[in-house]
């Protein structure tokens, strides 16, 4: 099978490989003038990140971890921090490609081209709670994007640490530019053990691509590495429960799938992709509350029923990051904390070294990791789908980075704890309806589907005449319901937006 | 009390009348002897008992549950056949196709036509009308099979049935043959119509209120052959489990590999009998409209429609008939309604594609031995060039070749792969089975 080749030099590092567990800031900006938008671009056009930068700054990073140098986010083996570049990505949003004279190049991505609106992310469509106070979930109350808030572009700095101090000289520059604003400044930062704030350790799972590069040093190299691990059901994988998607799934004009010739878009989108961006606020202090209060009804049916154990089958995995599927198989190694199915059994697996241990049992009915558990929800694997098209089709590449300071459960009344905290929640997809819309919208805010059983009760939400309502979820071989009374997880901001190529950038940047 | 099959959704339309107690006995007869022949020919396939089960002589405990298999409305053929480009795919499926019930005469020479919904996925709507302006949508995921039974027992039950859905007086003569209908059985003439008799693919139906399913695919019978035939556990050439939904549809000879239900449902039960697990239809059988989704429309000024969407047959959880219309008294219009990111509503399938659609099973163990998984006894082809996830597929026999210009679509079905040691000492193309372990005989 020929593999498409990538142009990891006109294609942006933030999309393909990403950079890793990183601290972020992200500047909304809004432009008055096509020549402010394009001064923006300028300025930060040479330093914006290529894939082929991220390829080999991701190499560096690896490297130094296995030489024991210390790297954020991950075990120290003693040593001095790694190099750490300041990575750049930027994307502009439907506003602001209109504003830059390419108003009429449209259809590529329809949900784009209409923004975000409440009938493709599920948000609440009444702008007042009950109480007659603001909704902050809706769109108009947003403190980036929706109507009130628009903005032209997102740009994005990425280091390991100390992201503020890092990008302050070009986040001046930018600033000093006429005509230019800023809508929204929000800082990120991994958390330890790169857990979200929750507590659960999140982005384990994602998608790999197939897709070849030129290296200088060791010629053409597929994009993600393969470990060896055999194809089931027509699906490859790159490290075990990474299954290998065609490149158009995320990029423009890449092929989708197997056979299929590139599509023909425009210089404008090629090696481009949509970026999803959803400002999450999380209600920490609610979230243990409300599951410790769920617990204790549901163990007067169900005995012995812990407050953990509710949150496990929440997310459907345990804080450590441990699948709900492989509780038991003993402590994970990278290769095999994502190495399981749902509906068959997982085969053990010898890769290199390393004996990477199976899952003996299927779940087929949905009892050991419920079907509306969250990372089930939003990736039945092999399980039940409702939709047309396959599971792994439908995966975003996800670059979500936290913010806020962490919650202090020792001493709730400490005063960060006050403070919002959340996630900057942004993924790549090259088709934003039948991709980020299917696994949110549909999936995690109905019930039924992809398998039924229940809502995603940690991030879906449910709405009843336009206003948010409880969540539901049936407790496994129970007829007992779970009801979450209220949302955790909230948007505060968000947009649609496109991450052109370099040379689009280019092409952007300069005046008609 | 024995256990009889109960209507769809448990719909009773000739509750009170005198020949209620033969409707309902009729139906539970009709239902009864699909599913028992299906046991019966696995049976006759396998040479020891399947894992498919007809209630009607296993009890299934009150506390088994019923197993929810659900499907998006939308016809997945129409998006293949388009290439993915959906407003193609929309606009297609609000044009009719034809096909040929039967013919006028015993010779066989005057075809009788019919038109049909181009709407495969046990959902079919229309436009409601009135004075030509498009004023709601209407639903359905009624079987024919249960029309032509009510109306074998009541014709005039199933004309005020359409009278309700219309609005207007309909006259028999519009909703019946009006000659015989005549099909060629292994070179004999039968009669499968009289002239009179109830004709489910009449112009009202069709084209005017959606009274029930009319696409040749969308049937009871379809759904219980489709659900009996996926007990059968499968295995490609290299004797691989297949646990991916289309290679199990290819494989086998159920459904329609190409459409959102078939392969979906076959897999659902394929897995959910592993390890002798046995399975039958819930009863009452039917396919069913389960949800809509509410939260993906609004007015122009991003306002929810609430009552918008009402289930006017069925119960909850088992919808027989829906319809998409403004509420008493609202002074808003289809005009006013967005679908989704801002998109105005213009056609039913918009409305198809935030509906889903469900099934239900009731699987338990009943100490039956899982039979052994057998080969492909089918395979697909697909259009040489063409991507097999997201193209149209052609459902063969297994031995039989590909239509000119296509190509195998999963090889490893029914072919191992070839290697210089397989080569050498099998010759290419030989099964892993050697022998004939029955499959041949299933068709």
């Amino acid at each position: 099978m020929d593999e498409p080749l990538i142009d990891v030099d006109d294609l942006q590092g933030h999309i393909w490989p990403g950079f890793g567990s990183t601290d972020a800031v992200l500047l909304a900006l809004a432009t008055a003038t096509p020549e402010a938008l394009r001064a923006v671009l300028t300025v930060v056009l040479p330093h914006v990140t290529t894939a082929r930068d991220a390829l080999e700054q991701r190499a560096a990073r690896k490297a130094a971890f296995q030489a024991g140098q210390r790297v954020k986010g991950e075990a120290s083996a003693g040593g001095a921090a790694t190099n750490d570049p300041l990575r750049v990505s930027v994307a502009l949003t439907r506003r602001g490609l209109d504003l830059v004279g390419f108003d009429t190049e449209r259809g590529v991505d329809t949900a784009f081209d209409t923004g975000m609106t409440g009938g493709g992310t599920g948000d609440p469509r009444r702008e007042l709670r009950a109480d007659g106070s603001p909704e902050p979930a809706h769109p108009k109350n947003w403190v980036v994007g929706g109507p009130n808030r628009p903005f032209d572009l997102l740009v994005t700095f990425i280091t390991q640490s100390d992201v503020a101090a890092c990008c302050k000289p070009l986040e001046d520059q930018i600033l000093a530019l006429t005509d230019v604003s800023v809508v929204r400044r929000d800082v990120g930062e991994d958390l330890p053990d790169s857990r979200e704030h929750f507590g659960f350790q999140d982005g384990i799972s994602g998608p790999g691509l197939y897709g070849e590069y030129d290296d200088a040093r060791h010629g053409r190299v597929p994009v993600t590495t393969r470990h060896g691990v055999p194809a089931v059901g027509g699906t490859d994988f790159g490290r075990p429960g990474q299954p290998l998607v065609w490149p158009g799934r995320f990029i423009v004009g890449l092929p989708a799938s197997s056979g299929a010739a590139p599509t023909a878009e425009s210089s404008l989108w090629r090696n481009g992709s949509f970026l999803v961006y959803r400002r999450l606020v999380q209600d920490v202090r609610a979230f243990y509350a409300d599951t410790e209060a769920m617990a204790a009804e549901l163990a007067a049916t169900v005995p012995g029923v812990t407050g953990p154990q509710v949150r496990n089958l929440i997310v459907g995995r345990t804080p450590e990051g441990q699948s709900l599927m492989r509780v038991g198989a003993g402590a994970e190694t990278l290769l095999s904390i994502n190495h399981f199915f749902y509906a068959t059994p997982t085969p053990e697996l010898q890769l290199g070294d390393e004996l990477v241990a199976g899952v003996a049992k299927a779940d087929v009915a949905g009892m050991t990791c419920p079907f509306w558990a969250h990372v089930r929800k939003v990736n039945p694997r092999d399980g039940m789908n409702d939709l047309p098209e396959e599971t792994k089709n439908l995966q975003l590449l996800r670059r979500g980075v936290p913010f806020g300071p962490i919650y202090d459960h020792d001493d709730v009344n400490a005063a960060t704890n006050a403070s919002e905290r959340g996630l900057l929640f942004l993924s790549y997809q090259r088709r934003i309806r039948e991709q980020f819309e299917s696994l949110s919208s549909h999936w995690m805010n109905q019930f039924d589907v992809p398998a039924g059983g229940g809502h995603d009760l940690l991030v879906g939400q449910t709405l009843k005449s336009g206003a948010f309502s409880e969540k539901r979820a049936n407790w496994p071989g129970t007829t007992q319901q779970l009801v979450a009374p209220r949302n955790w997880v909230s948007p505060t901001g968000g947009a649609y937006l496109f991450a052109p190529s370099i040379a689009a950038l280019k092409q952007l940047a300069r005046a008609t | 009390m024995a256990f009889r099959y109960a209507t769809p959704a448990g719909q009773n339309d000739l509750a009170g009348r005198p020949n209620e107690q033969a409707y309902l006995d009729g139906w539970s007869n009709l239902i009864g002897r699909q599913v028992r022949g299906q046991v019966q020919t696995l049976q006759n396939t396998l040479g020891q008992a399947p894992l498919f089960f007809s209630e009607l002589d296993v009890a299934i405990p009150a506390a088994v549950a019923a197993t929810p298999v659900p499907w998006v409305g939308f016809p997945r053929p129409l998006m293949l056949r388009f290439n993915g480009d959906r407003a193609q795919a929309l606009a297609e499926a609000e044009v009719r196709d034809t096909q040929v019930l039967g013919f006028r005469e015993p010779a066989l020479a005057t075809p009788v036509r019919a038109a049909f919904r181009q709407q495969d996925e046990y959902l079919e709507w229309v436009p409601l009308k009135r004075n030509g302006e498009v004023v709601g949508f209407a639903f359905t995921a009624e079987g024919p099979e249960y029309w032509e039974h009510l109306a074998s027992f009541d014709q005039d039950a199933v004309r005020a049935l359409y009278e309700s859905f219309t609005g207007r007086a309909v006259t028999w003569s519009e909703l019946s043959f009006a000659h015989d209908v005549w099909v060629d059985d292994g070179g004999n003439p039968v009669r499968i119509y009289r002239a009179g008799d109830y004709n489910p693919l009449n112009s009202v139906n069709v084209e005017e209120c959606a009274a029930h399913l009319t696409h040749p695919a969308n049937t009871l019978g379809a759904e219980i052959d489709l659900a009996a035939k996926a007990t059968l556990q499968r295995e490609d050439a290299a004797g691989n489990a297949l646990s991916e939904r289309r290679r199990l549809a290819c494989c086998s000879n159920f459904g329609d590999p190409n459409r959102n239900s078939d392969p979906g449902i076959g897999l659902a039960v394929n897995l959910t009998v592993r390890g002798g697990v046995s399975l039958t239809l819930a009863d009452p059988v039917g396919l069913y409209i389960l949800s809509f989704d509410e939260g993906r429309i609004a007015d122009k000024d991003g306002n929810p429609l609430d009552d918008w969407w009402k289930l006017t047959r069925g119960v909850s959880g088992r919808g027989l008939r829906a319809e998409f219309r403004p509420p008493a008294g609202s002074a808003l219009s289809i005009a006013d309604v967005r679908v989704g990111n801002d998109e105005p509503l213009v056609t039913g399938g918009q409305l198809a594609e935030l509906t889903t659609m469900v099934l239900y099973a009731k699987a338990l163990p009943l100490g039956v031995a899982e039979p052994p998984a057998r080969r492909c006894v089918r395979r697909c082809c697909v259009k040489k060039g063409s991507a097999p996830e997201s193209s149209m597929l052609s459902h063969e026999r297994r031995d039989d070749p590909c239509p000119q210009g296509s190509v195998n679509a999963f090889p490893e079905l029914t072919q191992l792969p070839i290697t210089p040691f397989s080569r050498r000492t099998m010759g290419a193309g030989v099964s892993r089975h050697g022998g004939n372990n029955g499959s041949d005989q299933e068709e």
